[in-house]
């Protein structure tokens, strides 16, 4: 006896392949939006620190390298520091740069692609004797720990 | 059923003439009024003619108990005729059974055929989910792909040639260098001054495949100064710089190799500078995106108002 697909079947297995089709047509537009423009962030390695007490407050300098072939702005916001209480030590002095400036890059400390360089700002005063420093290379968080003298 | 005629007397089947006689033409009412159509449906001439029905199956059986009595010893006969009855309704009674069972059996037994339905389903299933994760998924590794094609250690530094540094496929020529004075509106950095650096630039073959950045300079503190950008310097500079924005498109239309074009950028450097480097940067470039491969150094020194390679 032969066997038969009731019609319901046959109508819900040519909507289903439909939707089949457009979902195939929707992923490689999906994967090729995806990989078509490749997006290349500034990645910055910090390879030093140092911090000094002084009288206008605790002066941190990094050393930084750029280890990425895109050239980045840095400014002291994209560094985060904590004292051995935990506690954010904000900058003193700064201001966040007034991009409709047209001069806003001399705020600013620029590593080109491949080179490596510093930032030196001011913080408040920390507590203890030294300072931890998180900061993203890309996405991947790090953190390096250094003594304040 | 046939009845006798009144007329002739002899039998007819009056549903198949409508009630009329086929030999004297005598029409014979059907009972009770009906019309023939539904008389020969519901057969009324068999009740109306029952007793002629009755009267001839007395007929009949008289004449077999006449034919049992002139022969006796065919009685075998007539009780196997009763047993073919019985043996003709058994056989009747299974084929209306298996008529019966077979009119069931598609309905119940027949075998549904299910299989690319729950092929579709799944597959329909498979790359719903392929759609939500695996975009994310190669936009991740294409990203990670990009970011460890563009990771750069030491990369090459090449010293200037004479007077000019090469980043192939431009030749970069130091043409001037000079300070701006900027009384405008907008704010400068304390201590900084405008210094425009003019450069020759030629091309020798093709476009390369990566758009070229604009040249920066690396002073003697260790620090780095981006070129301002041409939106930027549209609000700053009171004049029109013809040389502004000429680099790279400006080199890409030279017609003559060794033809040069003038190309001017504008750094914001500390007053005091004195000496500063430009720097002019190669790629190679993918579908993952570009790799920096080599810087090409040209140093120069700014003396006075002016500026000396």
């Amino acid at each position: 006896m032969k066997a038969r697909m009731p019609n319901w079947a046959r109508v819900v297995s040519v909507l289903l392949a439909l939707l089949c089709g457009l979902l195939a047509i929707g992923l490689i537009g999906s994967i090729s939006a995806a990989t078509s423009y490749p997006y290349q962030p500034a990645v910055v390695r910090v390879t030093g620190a140092r911090a000094e007490q002084t009288e206008q407050g605790c002066r941190v300098t990094l050393e930084l390298e750029n280890c990425s072939s895109t050239a980045a702005e840095l400014e002291p916001d994209d560094f985060y520091l904590y004292d051995e209480g935990y506690s954010w030590l904000a900058q003193i002095g700064g201001m966040q740069p007034d991009y409709t400036n047209p001069f806003s890059s001399g705020w600013t400390v620029a590593l080109p692609a491949g080179r490596s360089g510093e930032i030196s700002f001011l913080t408040v005063p920390p507590e203890g004797d030294q300072i931890t420093l998180y900061w993203y290379e890309g996405e991947e968080e790090h953190q390096l720990v250094f003594p304040v003298e | 059923m046939k009845i006798r005629c009144d007329g002739c007397g002899k039998k007819f089947d009056p549903a198949k003439t409508d009630g009329i006689c086929p030999y004297c033409g005598a029409w014979h009412s059907p009972p009770e009024d009906q019309s023939f159509d539904a008389a020969q449906e519901a057969d009324p001439w068999e009740e109306d003619f029952a007793g002629a029905a009755e009267q001839e199956a007395q007929e009949a059986r008289e004449a077999r108990e006449r034919e049992e009595m002139d022969a006796p010893d065919e009685e075998e006969f007539d009780l196997s005729d009763e047993e073919g009855e019985e043996e003709e309704q058994e056989r009747l009674r299974r084929m209306a059974a298996a008529r019966a069972a077979a009119a069931v059996l598609p309905q119940q037994q027949r075998p549904k055929r299910y299989g690319p339905l729950v092929l579709l389903i799944v597959l329909t299933v498979l790359l719903l989910a392929a759609v939500v994760a695996v975009p994310p998924l190669a936009g991740g590794w294409f990203e990670r792909q990009a970011i460890a094609r563009g990771r750069v250690e030491d990369p090459t530094v090449t010293p200037a040639q004479g007077e000019a540094a090469v980043a192939a496929p431009f030749t970069y020529r130091l043409t001037g260098a000079a300070w701006i004075d900027y009384d405008g509106p907008w704010q400068m950095p304390e201590g900084s001054r405008l210094l425009r650096v003019e450069l020759a630039v030629s091309m020798a073959g093709g476009e390369p495949g990566w758009d070229p950045e604009d040249p920066y300079l690396a002073l003697d503190d260790g620090s780095y100064r981006m070129a301002l950008h041409y939106y930027q310097l549209e609000e700053i500079l009171d004049e029109e710089d013809p040389a502004l924005g000429a680099f790279p498109y400006e080199v890409y239309w030279l017609e003559t190799p060794g033809e040069e074009a003038a190309c001017s950028f504008y750094y914001l450097v500390p007053a005091q500078t004195g000496k500063a480097t430009i720097c002019f940067e190669r790629y190679s470039a993918d579908r993952y995106g570009v790799r920096l491969e080599e810087i090409a150094e040209l140093p120069f020194t700014i003396a006075g108002e002016g500026a000396q390679g």
